[in-house]
């Protein structure tokens, strides 16, 4: 069977948007919420929606969700290592 | 304080309307009231909400599965068990489907897709043979192939010699018209491993994808939607004739394997609120959402049991008042684990005043040195 080029997972529909937040706005990002690193959700860095980002443990991530009723929302997640399943 | 988009929404809507400007500011104030008083509170107790609002409709569902018109033996779990299935995050669904949209260029004609079904439908050995026998004293099985099958699936009888030679590479494989011959190249070879090598023989995969058990092309308003039972995600997206980025299984662990955490958690949203939707109840979508970011949380798939979020937790308490409390008990003694009643059911226990609601706050002194 004929195989397509590599799909890029990142074009599914149910893949939100992930992107990499700088030093700065992760700083911000701690300080609005008055939250640490351990009081956000994980996402491992071996996710395959991070593939390209070049993400570290410890980065965050922000994740672009498609809300119902307020339109775009951003959810972080903080980058750690771990097995999948 | 509205968010920004309902703000935007908020406008448009205005704009359109033949309001008075006094008219517009009493209309912005009561929508932004409304908007602060249903806002949670720190300190609301959402999770067992969140239970409650499940418990109470799923107690109607049905427990019948639901047949795939026209198919008589493709059914799917749906209702309460498939509900169950979803929040206990099992491997692999009891009844694994997907849905596979083909893109329009391959899908001109009936029997073009036909032809594409047939090629994603898993196919053994077993099924395009009339017989395997086995010849022990030449060392050997004989394949006799049968014609209609093979021609039906759109195989040559090469296509199958290959698929055999690419796997047997200790044995001869040799092909007489509708025979093929697997011999053995050793003369020390008994009945149990002919037996064996039949059996493998028999299973080998030549076409299609792996698990995939039945297929059904369904025509819709966008073309032609391929129902597979059985799932691969895996092999189904890299497939040329597929629309890649619509595909839809029901297996969560294949989507957060392939897909990532954040595609696992919308699917899961989907599924429930589907699974609910289906049965005519009507569940807020917010706590399915509250699920969904629970069992996420953690970067891979937790399901609600005592090997998933319960036992993600710090207390010893809280995870042995779930399932086998004994359990819990004795390896936190033999361990010597701390309990720093930092949550509800813990201090629930020790009739405590719990941290939720007016508990929540706690008083911090500073004390001058």
């Amino acid at each position: 069977m004929k195989m397509a080029e590599q799909f890029n997972i990142k074009t599914h529909v149910l893949v939100p948007v992930h992107k990499k937040i700088s030093n700065e706005e992760k700083e911000e990002l701690f300080k609005k919420y008055n939250i640490s690193f351990k009081q956000l959700p994980k996402i491992l860095s071996n996710d395959s929606a991070l593939e390209g980002l070049e993400v570290v443990s410890g980065d965050v991530v922000q994740i672009i969700r498609k809300s119902i009723d307020l339109g775009e929302v951003p959810y972080y997640r903080v980058v750690v290592n771990g097995k999948r399943i | 304080m509205l968010p920004e988009y309902l703000k935007i929404e908020l406008n448009k809507t205005i704009k359109s309307s033949k309001l008075n400007d006094v008219q517009k500011k009493e209309i912005e104030k009561r929508i932004e009231t409304t908007y602060d008083d249903s806002l949670l509170i720190p300190g609301e107790a959402i999770g067992i909400i969140t239970a409650e609002s499940f418990g109470e409709p799923s107690t109607q569902m049905t427990l019948n599965t639901f047949h795939f018109a026209g198919v008589a033996e493709m059914n799917v779990t749906v209702g309460l068990p498939r509900l169950i299935e979803i929040f206990d995050a099992r491997k692999q669904p009891s009844t694994p489907k997907m849905e596979l949209t083909l893109k329009s260029k391959y899908s001109k004609t009936i029997e073009q897709v036909r032809e594409v079904a047939i090629r994603i439908k898993e196919t053994k050995i077993g099924e395009v043979v009339n017989e395997i026998q086995m010849n022990l004293p030449k060392y050997r099985i004989e394949l006799s192939l049968s014609r209609n099958v093979l021609r039906d699936l759109n195989l040559k009888t090469s296509d199958v010699v290959e698929a055999l030679k690419k796997t047997f590479k200790n044995y001869e494989v040799k092909e007489d018209r509708w025979t093929i011959y697997v011999i053995s190249k050793t003369k020390e070879i008994d009945l149990t491993d002919i037996y064996k090598l039949k059996e493998k023989v028999k299973n080998l995969h030549i076409q299609g994808l792996k698990g995939i058990t039945q297929v059904l092309p369904i025509k819709t308003d966008e073309g032609y939607v391929v129902h597979c039972a059985g799932s691969n995600l895996k092999d189904a997206i890299e497939l040329e004739e597929v629309e890649s980025s619509t595909i839809k299984t029901n297996n969560l662990f294949e989507i957060a394997d392939v897909l990532g955490i954040e595609a696992a958690r919308v699917a899961i949203i989907k599924e429930a609120h589907g699974v609910i939707s289906d049965q005519g109840l009507n569940i807020n979508i917010r706590h399915i959402m509250l699920l969904a970011d629970v069992m996420t949380r953690q970067g891979s798939l937790k399901g609600v049991t005592r090997t998933g979020i319960t036992g993600e937790k710090e207390s010893v308490l809280a995870k042995a008042s779930f399932e086998t409390p004994i359990k819990h008990l004795v390896a936190a003694s033999l361990t010597g684990e701390v309990d720093e009643l930092n949550s509800v059911i813990e201090n629930v226990i020790l009739n405590q005043p719990v941290p939720l609601g007016t508990g929540l706050p706690r008083l911090v002194v500073k004390v001058k040195k």
